[in-house]
C-alpha cells in the first residue's frame, strides 16, 4: 500500500497496489488522478453524479477468476470474461476534478429541484425475487422463508441507506417500503457486494424484506425529507 | 464458438437515450440473458439499452419468430423498428402509458395475458401440467408467485416454474426441478412485454385463450 495525502481534503489516504483484474468491485477506491494527484473516495463521491463508473466486459487471464491450467509442469492463468469497472476519475487532471466538483454540485441542486421534499430519489430498472436462502451445494434447493425482493435502481440525486423508506406515487395511490439493505450493482451483472450506502450517479440493488410488485422499470423511488 | 484475445472488450457504444455502456453477453457467458437485459439496435443503428428497452417493451411487446433457417424461434423486439428520434419520444411517454394501462386493468400490479394453453397430465394421482403461454401486459412475475386466474379472482395458483415459450421439450417434474434450481431460479422473471409460459402444477386449472392471470 502506497501512502498519500488527498490533494482536496488533504486526508492520508493508502492507494491500492494494481492487482490481477478479476471483475469484482471492491468497494469505493481511492483514485490516482491523471496528473498523478490522488483524491480519497469520499471526495470523488460527490462528482460521481457527472463521472459514474463505466462498466463493460473485458477479456483478460485471471487465474484468481478462473484458476489455472497446467501444461507440460507449468502452471499459467486461464482466460475469460470479467466485468471491466472503468473509472473516468482517472482521465481527470486535479484542475478538471475541481471544475467537476463545481459542475457535480450545480448538477445535484438541479435534479434536487425536480423532487421538492426529497430527501434522495432513484430511478427503478428492475425487480427481482431472490428466491434461495443458501447456496450450499446440497441438491435440493432452499428457498428463503422471507420474501427478499431486490431493485436494481440509479441514484439520481442525495444517499439512500438501509433503513430508508421510499415512496413510490402511481395514479391510484402512493406505495412506499423500507430498504432492508444496500448493495452495489455493477448495472451488468448480479449486485454482488454489499455496501453502506448508494449516492448519486452509482446504480445500487436494494433490498426490500416484502413483495414490491408496485415498483416497475422507470419509477421514481423518492426517499422523503424528515 | 470465437476466439478472443486479451483486452478484447464487448463495449460497442452508448445507449443512445441514457448513455448506459451497451454490452452484449458473449456467446460463453454462463447466464443469459443477462441481468440488465441484452440491448437492441435500432432502425438506424443506433442502440438502446437493456434498461431503456424494458420500459418500451409494454408498449411494443417481445415477439418469437422462426430464425431464418427455420430451426428455433427466436425473440424479436419490436422496438427495433424504432428509429433514435421515435425511440426517445416513446421513453418520454412511457411512463404514461404504464399508468394508464394500469388504471385500464383496475390498478392490479401485475397482468398477464393468455395465448395458449396446453395440458399434459402428470402421472398417477399427480397433478397435470399446465403450460400457459402468453406476454406479460405490465409487471413482473417470478417463479412460485400466487395470482389469480381471471379479473374476479374466483381461482388461486401458483406458479411452479417459467419456461421457454417456445420450448421443444415437453414439460415434466425434470422442467420444474430445472427451472426452480437454485443456480438459476433468482435468473428468471418475466417482465412487461415479454413473451413467457408459466407452468402450472394444477389439478383443475379453467383457463382458455384471451383469459389474464392477475398478481397483485
Amino acid at each position: 500500500m502506497e501512502k498519500r495525502v488527498c490533494s482536496i481534503c488533504s486526508r492520508e489516504i493508502e492507494i491500492a497496489p494494481a492487482t490481477e483484474p478479476d471483475g469484482v468491485f471492491a468497494g469505493w477506491q481511492n483514485v490516482v488522478l491523471k496528473d498523478g494527484n490522488a483524491v480519497c473516495s469520499t471526495c470523488t463521491e460527490s462528482v460521481r453524479i457527472l463521472y459514474p463508473l463505466r462498466n463493460s466486459k473485458t477479456f483478460v487471464e485471471s487465474g484468481s477468476r478462473f484458476g489455472y491450467i497446467e501444461t507440460r509442469g507449468k502452471s499459467s492463468p486461464k482466460k475469460g470474461w470479467i466485468n471491466a469497472l472503468v473509472d473516468p476519475l482517472e482521465e481527470l487532471t486535479l484542475e478538471e476534478f475541481k471544475q467537476a466538483q463545481i459542475d457535480a454540485e450545480n448538477a445535484a441542486k438541479t435534479m434536487a429541484a425536480r423532487f421538492p421534499g426529497a430527501r434522495a430519489a432513484a430511478e427503478a430498472d428492475f425487480t427481482y425475487r431472490h428466491h434461495t436462502a443458501s447456496a450450499r451445494t446440497n441438491h435440493k434447493t432452499l428457498y428463503s422463508d422471507k420474501k427478499e425482493y431486490v431493485t436494481c435502481v440509479k441514484v439520481l440525486f442525495g444517499e439512500i441507506r438501509a433503513g430508508d423508506t421510499v415512496s413510490i406515487a402511481h395514479k391510484d395511490r402512493e406505495y412506499t417500503a423500507k430498504v432492508e439493505e444496500v448493495w452495489f450493482w455493477n448495472y451488468l451483472d448480479s449486485p454482488h457486494r454489499a455496501i453502506d450506502k448508494a449516492f448519486a450517479g452509482t446504480t445500487a440493488a436494494l433490498w426490500f424484506h416484502q413483495d414490491v410488485p408496485f415498483i416497475y422499470p422507470g419509477d421514481i423511488l423518492v426517499v422523503k425529507e424528515g | 464458438m470465437k476466439e478472443y484475445e486479451i483486452g478484447d472488450t464487448l463495449n460497442l457504444g452508448n445507449c443512445t437515450n441514457c448513455g448506459n455502456v451497451i454490452v452484449i453477453e458473449p456467446d460463453n457467458g454462463l447466464f443469459r440473458p443477462q441481468r440488465c437485459g441484452n440491448p437492441v439496435k435500432l432502425a438506424d443503428g443506433s442502440w438502446l439499452c437493456g434498461s431503456c428497452l424494458r420500459k418500451l417493451r409494454i408498449k411494443y411487446p417481445q415477439e418469437y419468430r422462426m430464425t431464418p433457417n427455420g430451426k428455433r424461434m427466436e425473440p424479436y423486439e419490436r422496438a427495433s423498428e424504432l428509429n433514435e428520434k421515435e425511440a426517445k419520444q416513446e421513453l418520454e411517454h412511457a411512463h404514461d402509458y404504464l399508468e394508464d394501462l394500469r388504471e385500464k386493468y383496475g390498478f392490479h400490479q401485475a397482468v398477464f395475458s393468455v395465448e395458449k394453453v396446453d395440458v399434459k397430465k402428470g402421472g398417477f394421482l399427480k397433478p397435470s401440467f399446465y403450460t400457459v403461454t402468453g406476454h406479460v401486459l405490465y409487471g413482473t412475475f417470478t417463479p412460485l408467485d400466487e395470482v389469480s386466474i381471471g379479473m374476479n379472482g374466483a381461482q388461486k395458483a401458483k406458479i411452479s416454474c417459467l419456461d421457454n415459450p417456445h420450448s421443444t421439450v415437453p414439460v415434466s417434474d425434470a422442467t420444474v426441478q430445472r427451472g426452480t434450481n437454485k443456480l438459476l431460479i433468482d435468473y428468471s422473471w418475466a417482465e412487461g412485454g415479454e413473451e413467457a409460459a408459466f407452468i402450472f402444477q394444477e389439478k383443475n386449472l379453467n383457463l382458455k385463450p384471451g383469459d389474464l392471470i392477475i398478481k397483485d
